[in-house]
């Protein structure tokens, strides 16, 4: 009887296949899928998850294509050896991870759904979220769309809603999955079924129970082949009694297969039901290790196809173990199936656990989102209730956040503090919690990043980028660009108010009286917060986006070829050197803030706010590098900002410092006159002029280009020493002595009207508490130069009069 | 352009009786500066030597080009025009670059100047017309490649040393500076006699030969500037208010101690004091604290490189996991009980940072003593930490700052060398290194620019190894600019 059965199996083995039929031998690209359309949206599923594959490839094609919402939903294996990628920085702020739990086995399956307002398209696989599972290894891969099997799009809708009713899984994601699962269903509506491609999955069936199904109705199995990685004896012997088969034909990959942990790679037992071959589905050029799952069920009326991430094993096949999802093609009639060939069976090994992968206990994983200033989450593997440490674990260490209580469902929560500073830096949250002895962690999704992404929409990469300190000088020109056309974000109270809780301890915090008795100045508040989008959220990004304003991050670099291939090669590290940026990359950029520049010094007075475009254009001179000239006129018109919009309380600081730097432009002819000059310019800002140098790093993006051979210790002394002109006046209206000496009138005493000045006074003398460009005596305007030098020097003749003005 | 449309993948997809099989990814490799350490140190190097590049070796090629400028502009006027295009006055200093070259390296086939490889056609030729659509091609190409005014050449120096001030309009025209219009007269009295040529006469098209540049060749060659030009370059350098000047008056009086330039290690150890026996002036003090802190850095990045280098030549054996690569290298760089010991008892020598910067090179260069590297790399962070300043004070967090490496090396004082070596690898190798790749390519990504995979490594299934296509290169640490402003110095006649 085996013998006869044999018999009949060879020739299908050898004869029956059409070679002329290459479609068998298609190869696809999930990648190419992905920059083929404006998706909207992304969600995967996986077992194994490589954090830096997915943002190295993945994510660089989603945000290439603007995909807005991205979520990967990865079995807890997949999540712990995620959290020990330090580099990867964009989980839970760029996309989000949820951990999946599934009672007595993994989460499984690898599926891509891609959705847009037009468009749903969907991939069933093998491949995990690893440079293995999208390229390295052999993979199965179908692509599914509404145009040609709406009915199985509907499936995979179906899939995810039994994951969010599943009683055997855990998961936080339910909602992102009745979303995706509602925009397949409605753009399945409009396609095509043809029940040709089906996808099945085992949440409420095992698949030995679908499958043995759909043969029975194409008339029973007259042959099975496998071509899987894992495999295991329980599992094909159900399958066989299933359809009825006494053997089934087991590929030999001469590639190898992948490591795993489950399963061997070839049966131990009952060695004579096994047929090795090769499956001409496998043929490459370059053999790739197997990690494929391919199912082909030849039936007397048609022919089946199985694949997807359902291993040849019983976890993979079974009901209440793994979660697995397959698609089953199905073709009726006369098909052609694979063509096999001969194999010698090989030694059946399987995965030997290293000792260094054997680690002393098995952290616990958690998962939390951080909303609004608090923290909500859950500890997804069990854990003893009651009261936890927590800590933010980083690159550099981990560090104590506080305590927080687990409830007997693993929940806690808490407020962030000081968490929530560090989820608006470049850094990935992760949390770990502790308790006697036990310890668990796991991503923060960050969800009011969604908001941010919503409210400033194409900005918002250039925001995050800025943030992350590997902003572009493009992303530089829209972050411009969108102040520009979103003025009111730059509204002083947006940014400076809320920042000085930043910069000061609370107790040193002060506001303007002004602010308080301007009733229309409430109203803007009052708008502002009834804004949903301006909560806290919206309110620590602007903090964020100001740090970074502030913080010295030097010039922006590009890289190009080494110069003597003139353009040609490729980019290999000997090959590529880094320079400043080129002007042509600097005018964009440029432009775009001088823009904003020139909106911000013209603001309306309730919203002006000189301080901030301060530190904006020292941020783009770091950054950029404009031309020395351009920089200095920045300075200028700035520090005449100030002199007509005097500095806040917490900017006087900064302010101080820009003027010692433009200082170092002015034209004066001696280093008196300077240091006069600059003490009337602080002055007149309202800023003292003691005590010690202004610290010139607060404006280090100015001075990284212009002043940097000044000597600013001596410039201040000068600047503190010596008077201007205007104090001198007033000094000597005050002063009642009969004689007046020189030192104590330095500047009156090098003018020529000094002999008169330093007599008593009399009916020859003015003095004038406001400048005025007009005789008090005569009516009439004086001269130019007579105005000029009352106004700069404080003193001129006119009509036979002095006339001096204590006004600065 | 995608490569393949959806209406294809989608057509693809409705004919196929059977899954597809992955597709193999093909990945463009690349990337520079694997740990992104770097900055940190071009920002020291900002600190001692701004506004010069490790490429701006001869004040000859700085009056060239300046004089191009110069030139033509009078061509302009000559040739009556009130307003001319920046365009036209580019082609102009173009051509002037062009020939420079041509005639330098007629002069000397290893001329040092860029674009050898790139003009050996018209060097073959013997004739070329800078006109048509040619000559426009091989402007472009040679905007940022082998220009003199190249970013990566001349271009910044020429404009932060002073010798070329942006035209006031602002259209992108540069003028010669006052203060080096002795050197260019200097410079044009010497080429006079040829100043007839129509390549230094007119705008627009011209043709010229071999035997022009034969002529010119030696009147404007590469080594002999004039003592106007050499003047101009040590005013750059040392004048008052050059940025220059505390750096420069350092390599100077180094110079002067040791009674010669020749020796580069030999200058940018002594510039760093102690063990040398060297001490600056007191306004120079703190130029030479920054000097050596910068040589500190560069002794821990590529100390910190070479560990990288390193992990991914054991991981091209296959896969590891860090408990492996930590093993490995104790093993070969010898243990303690503590990371307290483990350093202590590496601290045996007294040199400079300069040194171990030297023999990391020299070890990473020579294959055979590669066993040896863990054992260095132990001794130049023990060497180099001890150094680390309290504060990072403005360095970025995620360039890895020495006081924040030191601060984590306290955290792990008493704890065992398999615990800190893995946090080493696993943060400050493997985890800085994911992080800079990933991030410059997603800067890249959001520009709409280039895909490069500039991973190396990649961790699946709790082990590293190399990602697909990665190759392992050398590292060297990031030329300091000592070599360029020794060069002009020297030609300056303001060192030995």
């Amino acid at each position: 009887m085996a013998n006869n059965i044999l018999r009949i199996s060879h020739s299908f083995y050898f004869g029956a296949h059409n070679s002329a039929d290459s479609s068998i031998m298609n190869v696809f690209s999930t990648l190419d899928l992905i920059t083929a359309h404006p998706w909207s949206r992304a969600l995967f599923t996986t077992y194994s998850l490589s954090l830096s594959f997915f943002e190295s490839v993945v994510l660089d094609a989603l945000v290439r294509q603007q995909v807005g919402s991205i979520v990967i939903l990865s079995d807890i294996q997949g999540i712990r050896g995620a959290l020990s990628e330090y580099g990867a920085r964009s989980a839970g702020r760029l996309y989000e991870v949820e951990p999946v739990v599934v009672d007595n086995g993994s989460f499984h399956p690898k599926l891509v759904v891609l959705t847009s307002e037009t468009q749903a398209h969907v991939i069933v696989g093998s491949g995990n979220l690893t440079f293995g599972g999208w390229g390295s290894n052999l993979e199965c891969v179908d692509h599914i769309h509404p145009e040609f099997a709406a009915d199985a799009v509907e499936d995979v809708a179906g899939f995810l809603e039994s994951l969010v009713r599943s009683h055997s899984t855990k998961f936080a994601a339910g909602k992102i999955c009745s979303t995706v699962a509602s925009e397949l269903r409605t753009i399945a509506a409009r396609g095509v079924r043809t029940g040709r491609v089906r996808v099945i999955h085992n949440l409420n069936r095992s698949l030995f129970d679908q499958v043995g199904e759909i043969t029975t109705e194409l008339g029973g199995a007259r042959r099975l082949t496998i071509v899987s990685p894992f495999y295991d004896e329980l599992a094909a012997n159900e399958l066989r009694n299933r359809l009825g088969l006494q053997d089934e034909s087991l590929h030999v990959h001469e590639g190898g297969v992948v490591t795993g942990s489950v399963g061997l790679s070839w049966p131990t037992h009952h060695r004579e039901r096994t047929v090795p071959v090769i499956a001409e589905w496998c043929n490459e050029k370059k053999m790739r290790p197997l990690h494929a799952k391919v199912f082909e069920i030849v039936c007397r009326d048609g022919r089946i196809v199985v694949s997807g991430s359902a291993n040849a094993t019983t976890a993979g096949w079974g009901l209440n173990r793994n979660v697995e999802l397959c698609v089953i093609r199905l073709q009726r009639g006369n098909t052609s199936a694979w063509q096999l060939s001969h194999a010698v069976a090989p030694t059946p090994t399987c995965r030997v656990i290293e000792d260094d992968l054997v680690e002393d206990k098995i952290e616990g994983v958690l998962r939390a989102t951080l909303t609004s200033g608090q923290v909500s989450g859950s500890v997804m593997t069990p854990f003893p209730s009651g009261l936890v440490r927590v800590s933010r674990v980083t690159a550099a260490g981990e560090f104590e956040v506080g305590p927080a209580e687990i409830d007997e469902s693993g929940n806690f929560e808490f407020r962030a503090g000081n968490l929530e500073t560090h989820a608006w830096t470049n850094e990935r949250l992760l949390l770990r919690i502790k308790s006697n002895g036990n310890s668990a962690s796991g991503f923060v999704m960050f969800r009011d990043l969604s908001d941010i992404r919503t409210r400033v929409g194409a900005a918002s990469g250039s925001f995050f980028a800025l943030i992350a300190g590997t902003e572009t000088p493009n992303d530089v020109a829209a972050i411009m660009d969108w102040f520009y056309e979103h003025p009111s974000d730059l509204a002083a109270k947006n940014w400076s108010a809320r920042t000085i809780s930043s910069e000061s301890r609370a107790s040193e915090a002060t506001i303007e009286v002004a602010t308080l008795l301007d009733p229309n100045e409430a109203e803007v508040l009052h708008g502002q917060i009834s804004r949903s989008s301006d909560g806290p959220g919206w309110r620590h990004f602007l903090e964020g986006i100001l740090n970074c304003f502030r913080e010295p991050r030097g010039p922006l670099t590009v890289q190009s070829k080494s110069p003597d291939n003139d353009g040609q090669g490729g980019d290999t590290e000997d090959e590529l050197v880094i320079f400043a940026l080129p002007d042509e990359a600097k005018q964009r950029p440029i432009k775009a803030f001088e823009r904003l520049f020139e909106m911000m010094l013209n603001a309306p007075p309730t919203r002006i706010d000189i301080g901030l475009a301060l530190r904006i254009t020292q941020y783009v001179c770091d950054r950029i590098q404009p031309d020395v000239f351009l920089v200095s006129e920045y300075l200028d018109k700035l520090v005449k900002a100030f002199i007509q919009h005097p500095p806040k309380e917490s900017d006087r600081d900064i302010a101080s410092a820009a003027v010692m730097l433009w200082a170092t432009r002015l034209n004066t002819q001696t280093d008196v006159s300077r240091a006069r000059v600059t003490r009337s310019v602080l002055l007149r800002m309202g800023n003292e002029v003691r005590g010690s140098l202004p610290e010139i790093n607060l404006v280090h993006g100015f001075a990284r280009l212009i002043g940097a051979s000044t000597n600013f210790g001596v410039l201040w002394a000068n600047v503190c020493q010596y008077k201007t002109p205007q104090e001198e006046v007033r000094a000597y209206r005050l002063d009642k002595r009969e004689k007046l000496t020189e030192a104590d009138y330095p500047f009156f005493s090098s003018i020529p009207e000094w002999d008169l000045l330093k007599q008593p006074r009399g009916r020859v003398i003015h003095i004038l508490s406001q400048y005025s460009d007009v005789c008090p005596f005569c009516h009439n305007k004086l001269h130019t130069s007579s105005a000029s030098r009352l106004l700069e020097s404080a003193v001129t003749s006119h009509c036979g009069k002095i006339l001096l003005c204590e006004e600065l | 352009m995608p490569s393949v449309t959806l209406s294809e993948l989608s057509n693809a997809a409705s004919l196929a009786s059977d899954p597809a099989r992955s597709s193999t990814c093909t990945f463009k490799p690349g990337g520079v500066d694997p740990l992104g350490l770097r900055q940190i140190n071009f920002d020291l190097m900002d600190q001692v030597l701004p506004g010069i590049n490790n490429e701006a070796y001869h004040i000859r090629t700085f009056t060239v080009v300046t004089w191009a400028w110069l030139r033509a502009a009078k061509c302009a006027r000559d040739a009556g025009k009130t307003r001319i295009s920046v365009r036209e006055l580019e082609d102009f200093v173009d051509r002037i670059e062009v020939l420079y070259a041509w005639s330098q390296f007629w002069r000397d086939h290893d001329a040092d100047l860029p674009g050898k490889d790139v003009l050996a056609q018209i060097i073959e030729d013997g004739v070329y017309v800078f006109g048509g659509k040619a000559w426009q091609r091989r402007q472009e190409k040679r905007k940022y490649s082998t220009s003199l005014r190249a970013p990566i050449y001349y271009g910044p120096a020429l404009k932060s040393l002073g010798w070329l001030l942006p035209d006031s309009e602002k259209k992108g025209a540069m003028i010669a500076s006052p203060s080096v219009i002795p050197a260019l007269a200097a410079f044009e009295a010497a080429m006079e006699a040829h100043l007839d040529h129509p390549a230094f006469r007119v705008l627009g098209e011209v043709k010229v030969s071999e035997a022009d540049v034969r002529k010119w060749a030696h009147c404007w060659a590469l080594e002999y500037p004039t003592s106007a030009e050499r003047c101009a370059m040590a005013n750059s350098f040392l004048a008052d208010g050059s940025p220059l000047q505390r750096g420069s008056r350092l390599i100077c009086d180094v110079v002067a101690y040791l009674g010669s330039s020749k020796d580069i290690v030999a200058v940018r150890r002594t510039m760093c004091g102690a063990p040398t026996d060297f001490h600056a002036a007191q306004d120079l003090q703190s130029t030479l604290d920054t000097w050596r802190t910068l040589q500190i850095r560069q002794a821990f990045r590529l100390s910190l490189e070479a560990m990288f280098h390193w992990s991914l030549l054991q991981l091209d054996d296959g896969p590891k996991s860090t408990r492996s690569l930590v093993a490995l290298f104790l093993q070969q760089s010898g243990g303690a009980a503590t990371i307290d010991n483990w350093f202590r008892e590496a601290r045996n020598e007294v040199i400079s940072p300069v040194d171990w910067l030297e023999r990391l090179k020299k070890n990473l260069a020579d294959q055979a003593s590669l066993n040896q590297l863990p054992k260095l790399i132990r001794e130049s962070l023990a060497a180099v930490l001890i150094e680390a300043p309290q504060s990072a004070h403005k360095e970025r967090h995620d360039r890895l700052p020495l006081a924040r490496a030191n601060h984590e090396v306290n955290r792990y004082r008493e704890s065992s060398t398999q615990e800190f070596l893995a946090h080493v690898f696993e943060s400050w190798i493997f985890g800085q290194h994911v992080y800079w790749a990933v991030g410059r390519g997603l800067a890249d990504a959001r520009a709409q620019d280039k895909k490069i995979l500039r991973l190396k490594i990649i961790y699946e299934d709790h082990r590293w190894m190399l990602a697909p296509g990665s190759s392992v290169s050398t590292p060297a640490a990031t030329p300091d600019r000592l070599g360029t402003a020794l060069s002009l110095l020297r030609e300056a006649k303001a060192i030995a």
